[in-house]
């Protein structure tokens, strides 16, 4: 009887919970729209020449949230984008990976570069934001559309940003010498922009923007020789009148080559010979 | 004990079972699942833009609290991109970007690259540097009104606003181009224009009453800040912005009369150079008159400084109709006597001395006497006849003193400022007999 008794009791169980069952939780189709985006012929060029070799995405249709919202920016003309990317990849990405090695620029990299085609004004100082580098995983570029690829001035600005920025990623990877810092401290300043780049060097800093803080000093070195022939970076450095200047930029240029050295077995001039050989080929 | 057991078991599990089949689900909200919706709202507002194959015609203005508008022709293709046109500047060739819609804080329509919509956004634009008109790439579609679809700004929700009507072309390229190049000339001659006087306007009549503003118009920024002197002397105001169309032009926010938001005006030329709007017993228009509706901010002629010199470095302040003028007599001047004047200066205003006007040319310099009197802000001439021009050289200058000096009624004074980047203040005379007619100054003492 007792037997039979737990039996009625599992089949009212089971009964129990199937009634209550209607089947409406049943799992069907996504829901999400998986329906690939559009690629126009510079999206198709884009992933073949940077996400699919090096994992470098180039963003270049806006989206908001790319950039500080409370700028007043836009994005760029497609027919400005390839000519930057072409830079980024002649000029910065190739040198690199021929001193470098084959995987440089695919393990050390920012994962995204966001091109904007306007100027970047910063509010309440007489400045502009030219570019940004985010935690070392994307590099924003801004105002492309106003370069001219006829002027190798033009092509340098671009590429003086990124080698500046890829020099802060190479940093945040492996810092610099604390003492770099030390050379000259006294004339750090916040108000940099007031000095011209010719003053700023009078004072041991290769630009104006150098002599704001050690990490843009360091990375300004970084920018001015791999965006200058080392004839003409040497030139810049002689025309400094104040000896005693010149020989801290001597010396920051010594600690910036030992830094790519020691580092990541870079010769700096092999690299600078490199980028200056691209620079000028992308002249039209 | 066992039996006793069992029965609570049952009893147990009866009540269990009834309250977990128990129908305690809310009522749907929605009639389908939240991606689906998303979906359908975005492909709603891209059916829409793709429902029409000449495109529409937009009216964008970025912050109606700070700026006015502008007119956009667009078009939108399927294969995701936009052709476009607008009235922002002279270049008014349909230029093709590429366009997105996308599910971000709500169904949005993204501009993804730079196309004429940017022109707006551009923080390089001159004057408004860093600025530009504050516009966007991005807008939250808010409402479809029987095909007129309206996207707000997502960073201002409340005064930027893009709306989109069906532009109803045969031919988007040409049609586009003819309409925004003709809401572009209405634009300047709104400023421009040989009829345009000193006194803008706006005027509201409702109800058998009269109100009139002086309009206040910015010309770069094209806001509006229309302004009236109530009986008890205080000041009233309203505020918009103006997107000039291809037959009018279109105020935002509307102005609100007891109730009656009038935002639609029409050009009507018939009787001086006005725009007109009419709606449920409310005339208002937007124009220039004949005298100001509000008194001036006068020039203290005589009083403030010695000297007032004619000034050729903003010409902009002078009107449209006078530089005109002396553009074309320098010319005849030049063609015809090889003169050219360098200056022309009032002297002596204000230390006893006689005043007169003098005329400084490659020729020599010719002066004029005269007295004056100021009353009320307005400037009367009188040439005394003591001069040391010839008959003929005075007879060749004629149209020039005419211009000057010669206004029957006088010329009202008004304060414009300062002189470029200089402590000198700047003012203007405008012929009170042809208020079209103004002549910008600054002054000296001495």
């Amino acid at each position: 009887m007792k037997k039979y008794t737990y039996i009625v009791f599992a089949f009212m169980i089971l009964a129990f919970a199937m009634a209550c069952d209607d089947g409406s939780d049943a799992v069907g189709e996504s829901q999400i729209d998986t329906t690939p985006p559009i690629l126009n012929d510079l999206d198709v060029w884009l992933r073949g020449n940077f996400v699919s070799p090096y994992n470098i995405e180039i963003l270049y249709k806006w989206d908001i949230n790319d950039t500080d919202i409370d700028r007043f920016l836009h994005p760029p003309f497609e027919s400005s984008v390839r000519p930057v990317a072409e830079a980024l990849q002649k000029a910065w990405i190739e040198p690199y990976t021929q001193v470098g090695g084959e995987n440089f620029i695919k393990k050390i990299a920012p994962r995204q570069f966001t091109l904007v085609g306007s100027f970047n004004f910063n509010p309440n100082s007489p400045t502009i934001t030219l570019g940004l580098a985010e935690a070392g995983t994307k590099i924003t570029l801004f105002n492309i559309d106003f370069l001219d690829f006829t002027n190798i001035n033009d092509i340098k600005r671009p590429l003086k940003t990124v080698h500046h920025e890829y020099g802060h990623i190479l940093n945040q990877n492996i810092p610099f010498d604390v003492t770099y810092g030390e050379i000259n401290p006294a004339d750090y300043t916040a108000q940099w922009f007031n000095r011209s780049d010719a003053e700023a060097r009078e004072l041991g800093y290769i630009t104006a923007y150098g002599s704001s803080q050690a990490g843009e000093d360091f990375v300004e070195m970084v920018s001015e020789m791999l965006t200058n022939s080392k004839e003409d970076f040497d030139a810049i450095v002689e025309s400094i009148s104040d000896e005693e200047s010149k020989g801290i930029i001597r010396q920051k240029e010594a600690m910036v080559v030992d830094y790519y050295k020691t580092n990541f077995g870079i010769d700096l001039y092999e690299l600078q010979a490199l980028t200056e050989a691209a620079t000028q080929e992308l002249v039209n | 004990m066992k039996k006793i057991n069992i029965k609570f078991w049952f009893v147990g599990l009866i009540l269990v079972s009834f309250l977990s089949c128990s129908d305690n689900e809310t009522e749907t909200l929605f009639p389908d699942a939240p991606a689906n919706r998303a979906a359908q709202r975005n492909a709603e507002l891209l059916d829409l833009l793709l429902s029409q194959p000449n495109g529409f015609k937009g009216v964008y203005f970025t912050k109606n609290d700070e700026f006015g508008g502008f007119t956009y022709y667009l078009r939108f293709n399927a294969d995701g991109t936009v052709d476009m046109t607008s009235d922002f500047d002279t270049e008014t060739a349909v230029e093709s970007s590429s366009y997105e819609v996308r599910l971000g804080t709500t169904t949005e329509l993204v501009f993804t690259t730079r196309n004429h919509i940017q022109k707006v956004s551009d923080p390089s634009y001159q004057p408004l540097i860093g600025t530009g008109f504050k516009g966007t790439s991005v807008f939250q579609y808010f409402t479809n009104d029987n095909g007129t679809i309206t996207l707000r700004d997502i960073r201002n929700r409340d005064s930027g606003t893009l709306v989109l009507t069906p532009a109803n072309f045969s031919n988007f390229e040409t049609e586009s181009v003819a309409s925004v190049e003709t809401s572009l000339a209405n634009r300047d001659a709104f400023i421009n224009s040989t009829a345009v006087t000193a006194f803008p306007f706006l005027s509201v009549e409702a109800g058998g009453n009269l109100t009139e503003f002086a309009l206040n118009y910015d010309g770069v920024r094209l806001f509006a800040n229309p302004t009236k002197f109530n009986d008890d002397g205080s000041i009233a105001d309203e505020e918009f912005g103006i997107a000039f169309t291809e037959d009018g032009l279109i105020i935002s926010p509307a102005l609100d009369v007891d109730g009656v938001l009038i935002n639609e005006f029409t050009f009507d030329g018939s009787s001086g150079f006005e725009y007109v709007a009419t709606k449920e017993g409310v005339t208002a228009k937007i124009g220039y008159g004949n005298a100001p509706v509000t008194p001036l901010d006068a020039y203290a002629f005589g009083v403030r400084a010695t000297a007032g010199v004619f000034n050729m470095d903003e010409r902009f302040k002078s009107s449209t109709a006078f530089n005109n003028f002396y553009d074309a007599f320098a010319e005849f001047l030049l063609n015809t006597y090889s003169v050219v004047v360098g200056n022309v200066v009032f002297w002596d205003l204000n230390n006893g001395g006689q005043p007169y006007i003098e005329f400084i040319t490659n020729a020599g310099r010719f002066w004029w006497d005269l007295d004056f009197e100021v009353t009320n802000g307005i400037v009367v001439f009188t040439p005394t006849g003591n001069t040391n021009a010839s008959a003929g050289v005075t007879a060749i200058f004629q149209p020039l003193l005419d211009a000057f000096i010669g206004a029957p009624s006088g010329y009202y004074l008004l304060n414009t400022g300062t002189y470029l980047n200089f402590s000198n203040r700047t003012y203007s005379m405008i012929n009170v007999d042809d208020p079209t007619m103004t002549i910008n100054y600054w002054d000296f003492s001495y």
